[in-house]
């Protein structure tokens, strides 16, 4: 199967690393810093004696030196595109380009799992995991049916029981209908 | 002829304590009981989800039925295989077994995708098995002074170490220090969500009973390491196993039946790494809460220190010295962790813990008198130390070509595999859904983050460093009336303290400024951060 090609016009194509991107990433932990220090300040005073410094040195310290290492950071971020001469300002062109394969693969993938997160609640580990195995192969791209079943049930319930049955170590059970055939599963060993 | 000399009172007391040790540990039933420790040590640091302190924790109540000296015995021994075991999965699929393999990750698994498979897991081996029979012997020989030593540490030496220790991370990310320092911050901001260690007040919570209980490493480490690899192999269509996918190495087959040892050219370039390493993994292992995974933090960073630039300069790359550095430092803690435990009754970490739960269930309490009044107990924990460590080395291929055969599996069920290990390992710590999205944030931000070369690696140092290091810094500061000189008024924090600020300071001049730019030029360093 072709890595190109049969892709989705509805997102960009990732582009690659560029100082913008750079510097925008430094600018979130720039805000970040700043809105965590104006947080802080509902916690400050809080200390075991006169002494101690309080419960606020340590996360102020980290997040000033976040601060002070993010703005050096810009500082040479901006001085090494001068020196490349690529433009530190983002691009906001609002061209769609065509979705490749891998790009399709790696957002299946995503999506895959944040169902899988949140299926957890509702269907538990048993009932889930070895259909997330199969879905999850599939999409990024095992095509072999008949295998693909085989070590999806038998991953699933190796996982389920070794982490249940052997470590004692209870993975989620789902609710209602689920619940019970977890229960159920569980207890056959 | 050796029990002539031993009856003789020739050999030192030690020696015959030991030989004592070995006679018990070489036993038919303790023997037994060694084999089970070594397999569950290994399976349970191999696989994520499980490690040493989970499974020495299920073993407890059954050591119950044992003889104190057979129980306490098997648990140690599965301490120290899952100490090595860790490294294994860390190499092979960048998913570190355990937390102690960490830092292995860092140059085991570009290791293995550059087709040095092979050299990865037999260096990972030897510097496990070395670490490990340096600290059983220091442990042996030197527990009592070790002991002396730990008691005279204080919170001013205890946080001057780790801030040695935060200040070497600054190497991890040469060429972006600014980038690693704010990436370590960020996981030293990390760990202070959750109750303040001092006072109890929340701190950030949100009113959120996740955020109250802090932010737990292992979903982190699991998802930038581990989760963030699977959405780059799906990007790339990599391949997981170094000359298993397209672009790869070197024959697999190297891996299986090549020796047991590195290459012999490794141990020059290593020798150094192995052999200060080993005595530094003890004395942080002696450090009451620092544990292995400390150790492994240090061992990488010291590593850095201990060679030439040229080769620090490759650190993150895939060097043996990167594997050597970490994964000797750990084992030589794990053995350290025993010292206060053994001659304090103060655990070393979380596992010696659990085993100090264990000597007690036996009605025996860990002190300074322990070695005299329990000498058969303890010497057997020794010898069972040792021979554990010199069976990793023996076990290191069959156990190695098990490991192998994934890479029968093909890439896209190898890759669901470790997405399911992964939630597994982030849920079975706490059992807290929330840690699967932890998992999950942490995977995907990590993803990006190093695109742009924000290493992910001091922020996983600092999230387990950070909660160490604030506890001990306002003790300090408490108990010295709010004196800060009382960091340069103990000798052993004065030069800790010098140290970290030159440390850190002198590589980020380097790196900001026009001066650095020179020096940089001039030895050729631009072209490699290009």
């Amino acid at each position: 199967m072709s890595d190109e090609g049969s892709g989705i016009e509805t997102l960009r194509e990732q582009a690659p690393p560029s100082v913008s991107r750079d510097i925008g990433i430094t600018v979130l932990f720039l805000l970040f810093a700043v809105a965590f220090l104006v947080l802080s300040e509902q916690f400050a005073g809080n200390r075991i004696s006169q002494y101690d410094p309080g419960a606020t040195i340590w996360p102020r310290a980290a997040l000033i030196v976040i601060l002070v290492a993010g703005l050096l950071n810009l500082f040479l971020l901006y001085r090494r595109a001068r020196k490349r001469g690529e433009s530190v300002v983002p691009s906001l062109s609002s061209e769609v380009t065509t979705l490749s394969e891998k790009q399709r693969k790696y957002l299946l993938a995503i999506a895959l799992s944040v169902a899988f997160f949140l299926s957890q609640d509702y269907v538990g580990f048993f009932v889930s995991a070895p259909i997330f195995l199969f879905a999850f192969s599939y999409a990024i791209g095992y095509r072999d049916m008949v295998k693909l079943t085989v070590f999806s049930l038998v991953t699933g319930l190796v996982v389920f029981f070794l982490f249940r049955n052997v470590v004692n170590i209870a993975l989620p059970y789902g609710s209602g209908p689920f619940r019970e055939i977890s229960i159920w599963a569980a207890n056959l060993f | 002829m050796v029990v002539d000399t031993v009856a003789s009172g020739a050999v030192p007391l030690v020696i015959q304590d030991l030989i004592a040790g070995f006679g018990n540990v070489l036993t038919p039933f303790n023997m037994f009981l060694f084999a089970i420790g070594i397999t569950l040590g290994m399976m349970s640091g191999a696989i994520p989800g499980l490690n040493g302190t989970m499974t020495v924790v299920l073993m407890v109540p059954i050591t119950y039925a044992m003889a104190p000296d057979s129980g306490i015995m098997m648990l140690a021994v599965i301490y120290a295989a899952a100490v090595y075991a860790g490294s294994i999965s860390a190499i092979l699929f960048k998913v570190p077994g355990a937390p102690e393999a960490i830092m292995t990750t860092l140059d085991g698994y570009p290791m293995n995708q550059n087709g040095q498979l092979r050299e990865a897991i037999s260096t990972a081996v030897f510097a496990s098995a070395f670490g490990g029979i340096v600290g059983t012997l220091i442990l042996i020989f030197f527990s009592p002074l070790l002991a002396e030593f730990a008691i005279q540490l204080s919170d001013p030496e205890f946080f001057a170490v780790i801030l040695l220790g935060l200040a070497l991370v600054s190497t991890i990310g040469a060429g972006n220090i600014t980038k690693a320092t704010m990436m370590m911050c960020f996981g030293l901001f990390l760990g202070v969500f959750g109750f303040d260690p001092l006072t109890g007040v929340p701190r950030f919570t949100f009113e959120s009973n996740y955020l109250a209980s802090g932010i737990d490493f292992i979903p982190v480490i699991l998802g930038v390491f581990a989760f963030s690899e699977v959405l780059k192999q799906i990007q790339s269509g990599g391949s997981l196993i170094g000359g298993g996918g397209e672009g790869g190495g070197s024959d697999l087959s190297q891996a299986t039946s090549g020796s047991m040892f590195p290459p012999l050219s490794y141990f020059k370039r290593f020798g150094r790494i192995l052999g200060v390493n080993s005595v530094m993994g003890t004395i942080i292992g002696v450090l009451p809460g620092a544990g292995a995974t400390t150790g492994a933090l240090f061992g990488y960073t010291f590593g850095q220190r201990l060679v030439p630039k040229s080769v620090r300069e490759k650190f993150g790359s895939g060097v043996p010295e990167g594997v050597a550095a970490p994964e000797t430092a750990n084992n030589a803690a794990a053995s350290g962790a025993f010292v206060p435990l053994l001659t304090l009754g103060i655990p070393g970490s979380a596992t010696t813990a659990v085993i100090l739960a264990a000597f007690i269930l036996h009605g025996i309490r860990p002190g300074p008198s322990l070695i005299d009044q329990q000498g058969p107990l303890v010497y057997t924990i020794f010898a069972a130390l040792l021979l554990a460590n010199v069976a990793i080395l023996l076990l290191n291929k069959p156990v190695v070509k098990l490991f192998l055969q994934v890479r029968h599996i093909p890439r896209e069920l190898l890759l669901s595999l470790i997405v399911i290990f992964t939630v597994v390992g982030a849920f079975a710590t706490r059992n807290i859904m929330a840690d699967l999205w932890t998992m999950f944030i942490f995977g995907v931000a990590a993803y990006y983050l190093e695109k742009y070369n924000y290493s992910v690696a001091p922020m996983v140092i600092g999230l387990v460093l950070g909660p160490l290091a604030e506890p001990s810094l306002r003790r300090s500061l408490t108990k010295a009336g709010g004196d800060w000189m009382v960091f340069f008024q103990r000798p052993v924090s004065a030069v800790m303290i010098t140290l970290a600020v030159l440390t850190f300071f002198i590589p980020l001049i380097m790196d900001s400024t026009q001066f650095g730019d020179r020096i940089r030029e001039q030895f050729g360093l631009t072209e490699l951060e290009q």
